[in-house]
């Protein structure tokens, strides 16, 4: 087992390695910007080194100060967390050449896999099924417009070094294509660093599904059931669901071998999750592989009773799985909602504040993952999630009343401080949402513009923000391409 | 205390390990040093003060002191663990200053500020002092290179842009310099040592423009 595991990251997800190092005795760093030096994580580590001032670039983007860090603090592994550094490559490497164990995938995975049309490729190579589209990097509008031609639209535009839902456009006429492809590249540059796009058939009223995997160092692999994102707005997911609700279970078992044999072709090690999108008649497809934790990986572990985390630091400490497929049981329906320090009704817009009330819900089968308290600052400089809300119960129906109980529960106040949590219950009292007949268009559909609106595109939901908007989110003013939760 | 040797660090499921101020990477440093503030600025990083969020409070205004105690940087600095007691003694200059000022009580902490003998001369209420601290992590030094004459001194006189250090950061040498000119008071951290972002390096009185001071 590991010794020392710095966590590279902050905010709740940093508390959530923290706490898994405490319970495998495993001694923890917590790594800190000014702005979180009075976080959960740095007071719960057992130790914590200030790495730099709040801008991420200097701080959690910041290679050698947490080189440094590893070496100031003794420590013999980092844990990236999400986002940020999490799918680096470089700092992959750099980690290696220093003899610090990386947490995650081996580099040249990182690097495959993070390069999206690459990786599409690859698992194309593997078997899996894949969007009709482009196999490589577009190399110019012309070819963009062939392509989309060949495969139908609508169409939609992805950055190579994006992914989580960023730096993509939904392209339904021929005429917008080339603007599309133009805006949608120097967006990509300004915020991966790397202009390249790649381009795919886009499904209408498909819904996201995507099976976590754990992968060992000697070849052992097991699949931990699937989740449902399908809720998302502007491609950012709001609430997540594990098992996918009304899936049949023999899509699920071929989903879920599917995300085995794409683990096992490019010799993944780590937690890992194979994303799909799924057409209404039940045809998956892979859209991208997140080399990382994810943000949602609670429903998992409250289905299905394993510690993801706990599992990462085994891997990474060179044991083989502790996890047979066999022993894994995917039991009851688990809900995350993710509440985030945001205006509904001002399009979003992120509303950082001191918050002087936070009292988040208990209560049986319910799990509060967060960094906030009361007296806590949410800055603007980070991503805006505030909490996340996990409820479990025997059956979906029980659940979802059991999540809104708990939203309703949770009291958070503070000057200038909103949240999403209105716009969570209401989505979950959706008449689609509890019959779980949605899809990737429902958010957008509640949120579908009013006559007044400044930003007067077609299918506004599925595009960029709009430059001119108030509501720019924080996490696309860095052009690093790992950034905020993304997930 | 050792940094090294995880398992040393940790009580599972008894009483948790009693703050100390020594630095995780630097087992030498004690919890008293004469050197001063910025030796007690890794109580902020320091091993299992991170379940002491008082003694970190603590830490964050001792290292803050450098820069707002217009009665000079503290002459000594005194941590003990357990029960968490912070000694912090400056030279106070007499009226209109008054007595030391004193770190608020927080949590099982206290502190006493106490005063000592002999005084210095008195120093402008207003004069505050330039503290050049750590741009990032890495591993400060006082020399160019080992073995060779340190940049500055205590008493030394530095003009704007002069290095007064270098950082170590992933191989790469940064020299570190004071942004006005200055004469040195003291060289807060230790040699050859590693240090946080931020953390204090050299405290200079700022020099006044019509050369006195």
């Amino acid at each position: 087992m590991l010794s020392t595991v710095l966590v590279a990251n902050r905010g709740e997800i940093a508390l959530r390695v923290v706490r898994a190092c405490r319970e495998a005795g495993v001694r923890s760093v917590a790594v800190y910007s000014t702005a979180d030096r009075d976080s959960a994580a740095v007071r719960f580590a057992d130790a914590a080194v200030h790495i730099g001032p709040p801008a991420a670039r200097a701080s959690y983007l910041n290679i050698p100060a947490i080189i440094e860090a590893a070496r100031y603090s003794g420590a013999d592994a980092i844990h990236p967390g999400y986002g940020f550094l999490s799918e680096d490559p470089d700092f992959a490497e750099v980690c290696a050449a220093h003899g610090i164990t990386f947490i995650g995938p081996p580099p040249e995975v990182l690097q495959r896999l993070g390069d999206k049309a690459e990786a599409r490729a690859a698992m194309a190579e593997a078997g899996l099924p894949v969007l009709p589209g482009s196999m490589d990097a577009l190399s110019s509008p012309r070819e963009a417009a062939d392509i989309a031609d060949l495969v139908g639209y609508p169409v939609i535009l992805k950055a190579v070094a994006g992914g989580g839902g960023r730096g993509m456009r939904v392209v339904r006429d021929p005429e917008q294509l080339t603007l599309a492809y133009n805006e949608t590249r120097t967006h990509a540059r300004a915020v991966f660093g790397d202009e390249r796009l790649y381009l795919e058939r886009y499904l209408d009223n498909a819904r996201h599904i995507e099976v976590q995997v754990l992968c060992d160092m000697y070849g052992g692999a097991v699949h931990l059931g699937e989740r449902d994102c399908s809720v998302q707005r502007r491609h950012q997911k709001l609430i997540e669901e594990a098992p996918a609700p009304g899936l049949p279970q023999h899509v699920r078992e071929a989903m879920c071998e599917a995300a085995l044999v794409g683990a096992r072709a490019v010799g993944y090690v780590g937690a890992g999750t194979f994303e799909f999108v799924v057409s209404p008649a039940h045809e998956f497809h892979l859209m991208e592989v997140n080399c990382r934790l994810q943000v949602e990986h609670p429903v998992t572990e409250m289905t299905t009773g394993i510690d993801l985390v706990h599992q990462q630091l085994r891997i990474a400490g060179g044991e083989p799985l502790s996890v047979r497929q066999e022993d894994v049981a995917v039991r009851g329906t688990a809900i995350e909602c993710r509440v985030n320090a945001e205006d509904p009704e001002r399009d979003f817009a992120p509303t950082p504040g001191k918050l002087v009330e936070f009292t988040p819900p208990g209560g049986p089968f319910v799990r509060v993952d967060t960094h906030a308290f009361p007296g806590w600052t949410v800055s603007p400089d980070y991503d805006s999630l505030l909490a996340k809300t996990i409820a479990w119960a025997p059956d979906r129906e029980q659940a979802v009343a059991r999540i809104d109980r708990a939203l309703d529960e949770f009291r958070i106040e503070g000057p200038g401080v909103r949240t999403t949590i209105g716009f969570l219950r209401r989505t979950l009292a959706e008449p689609q949402f509890l019959a779980a007949t949605h899809t990737t268009t429902l958010v957008g559909a509640m949120t579908a513009p009013r006559e007044d609106d400044p930003c007067p595109h077609d299918d506004k939901a599925d595009q960029e923000p709009c430059p001119t908007a108030v509501s720019a989110l924080p996490q696309e003013s860095s052009p690093s391409p790992s950034w905020g939760p993304a997930s | 205390m050792s940094s090294a040797n995880g398992s040393a660090d940790r009580h599972r499921g008894g009483t948790p390990p009693h703050p100390n101020a020594a630095r995780p990477a630097d087992p030498s440093a004690t919890a008293t040093d004469d050197r001063a503030p910025a030796t007690a600025g890794p109580v902020v990083g320091t091993e299992s003060s991170r379940r002491d969020a008082d003694a970190r409070q603590c830490g964050h205004m001792v290292d803050e002191m450098p820069a707002r105690s217009a009665t000079g940087p503290p002459r000594r600095i005194h941590l003990e663990t357990g029960g968490t007691v912070v000694d912090i003694e400056w030279d106070v200059a007499p009226a209109p200053q008054g007595p030391a000022p004193a770190v608020p009580e927080a949590g099982g902490a206290h502190v006493v500020a106490e005063a000592s003998a002999p005084p210095r001369a008195p120093e402008p209420p207003d004069v505050a002092l330039m503290v050049v601290r750590a741009p990032t992590v890495g591993t400060f030094y006082h020399s160019p290179d080992p073995g060779a004459k340190a940049f500055v001194a205590v008493g030394d006189t530095v003009r704007a842009g002069q290095t007064v250090g270098i950082l170590e950061v992933m191989k790469m040498m940064t020299p570190i310099t004071a942004e006005s000119a200055g004469r040195v008071v003291d060289v807060v951290a230790p040699d050859a040592q590693p240090v946080e972002f931020d953390q204090p390096l050299i405290a200079l009185e700022p020099l006044e423009s019509n050369g006195t001071g």
